[in-house]
């Protein structure tokens, strides 16, 4: 990272210091990502929603579900679209006003990792053909900023989704009309699950806290399916990753992803 | 100066890896993933996939991009070497 304050200089190498002892500022283990706590239904008027605790970094997510125009080259399908916001009371930083170019990132990260894994069945959201889809829209919103809020939007999002219901319409004259009372679950036929990681000299650390976050030389956010497969990837940051360290993280992906699914499964199961 | 950065894509579409991934292979194939290479630092600066792939192939996929972006490091040393080398009087 450039043009670093005096201060996050000191604890860049007070960071440093400690990863050469195995140790991180907020003692957990290297590969170690924070508690995670997730509520569903904290909005009930949506059509699916949860919250998402990572650490001190909080997120809601809510799903609006409505009939919408499909994409020109995919019109047997239904949409998906996933923004990110985060709140000015979430950190002294964020600002009201135009996303900024950080939370566009964010968006887009969550948005391929669900979209590439094929988690909600859009071919099942098909109205009418070309003309009239089911449009599935997942907004997350930062209420607390404390770093990696990739995985936190994307935690909370996924949470959302798994608890949404999609309500019915039928075409009548070339129009959806909404039938009152015959929601039906979303479809699902995975559950991707991002894990965000940083390097800080030849250290790769899980989940970076927000005083590590500030000071990362590169990161990387892995995607991985149910099926333990890698479905997005997207790294960051001005320096670069070694093939090697590329390859365990792509394994740290697989093995903390798939604790990270049980989590949100747990989570999520009661709220059907 | 001290390194030069290199690129290639690599990918899968219909169950192989393949190198320099076209259009038509992007829409059609299974996975895309670009990637930026500083070959003497030997630094992955660039990197995303959109599609699915097993770990063993994800590994098998970055190696293959890599030599692609090692290919594409020679012609731009050559290209360079060519314009200000070849003639003897620097331009």
């Amino acid at each position: 990272m450039t043009n670093l304050s005096i201060i996050d200089k000191l604890k860049r190498s007070k960071i440093l210091d400690l990863l050469q002892e195995g140790k991180r500022i907020d003692d957990r283990a290297l590969d170690e990502p924070r508690p995670l706590v997730i509520d569903t239904g904290v909005i009930p008027h949506a059509n699916g929603s949860a919250r998402a605790r990572l650490g001190d970094t909080e997120v809601v997510s809510g799903i609006k579900v409505q009939p919408d125009k499909p994409f020109p080259d995919m019109g047997d399908k239904g949409i998906f679209i996933c923004t990110a916001e985060i709140l000015p009371l979430a950190h002294p930083s964020a600002e009201t006003g135009p996303p900024q170019p950080n939370v566009i990132e964010i968006a887009r990260v969550v948005d391929r990792g669900i979209r590439e894994s094929g988690m909600i069945d859009l071919s099942q959201m098909v109205l009418q053909k070309d003309k009239s889809v089911i449009g599935v829209f997942a907004d997350n919103v930062v209420t607390d900023h404390d770093g990696n809020l990739f995985d936190a939007c994307s935690y909370a999002a996924v949470a959302a989704i798994i608890t949404s219901k999609i309500p019915k319409w039928e075409m009548k004259d070339d129009k959806p009309v909404l039938i009152e009372d015959q929601a039906s679950d979303t479809p699902i036929t995975t559950i991707p699950i991002s894990v965000t990681m940083g390097r800080m000299g030849e250290f790769i650390i899980v989940d970076p806290n927000l005083d590590e976050w500030e000071c990362l030389d590169a990161r990387i956010t892995i995607t991985t399916n149910s099926d333990g497969n890698i479905v997005a990837l997207q790294k960051g940051g001005s320096d670069g990753f070694s093939l090697e360290q590329l390859v365990k993280c792509s394994e740290l992906s697989i093995a903390i992803g798939k604790k990270i699914r049980d989590i949100i499964k747990q989570a999520t199961e009661g709220s059907k | 100066m001290r390194d030069m950065v290199c690129s290639c894509a690599a990918g899968k579409a219909a169950d192989a890896l393949i190198l320099d991934v076209n259009n038509e292979e992007d829409q059609a194939g299974q996975a895309d993933m670009p990637i930026g290479y500083m070959p003497n630092f030997g630094k992955i600066t660039l990197l995303q996939l959109d599609g699915v792939l097993t770990t063993d192939e994800f590994k098998k996929c970055i190696e293959l991009g890599l030599e692609g972006c090692k290919q594409v490091y020679e012609i731009q040393k050559n290209a360079l070497r060519e314009k200000y080398f070849s003639s003897g009087d620097n331009n």
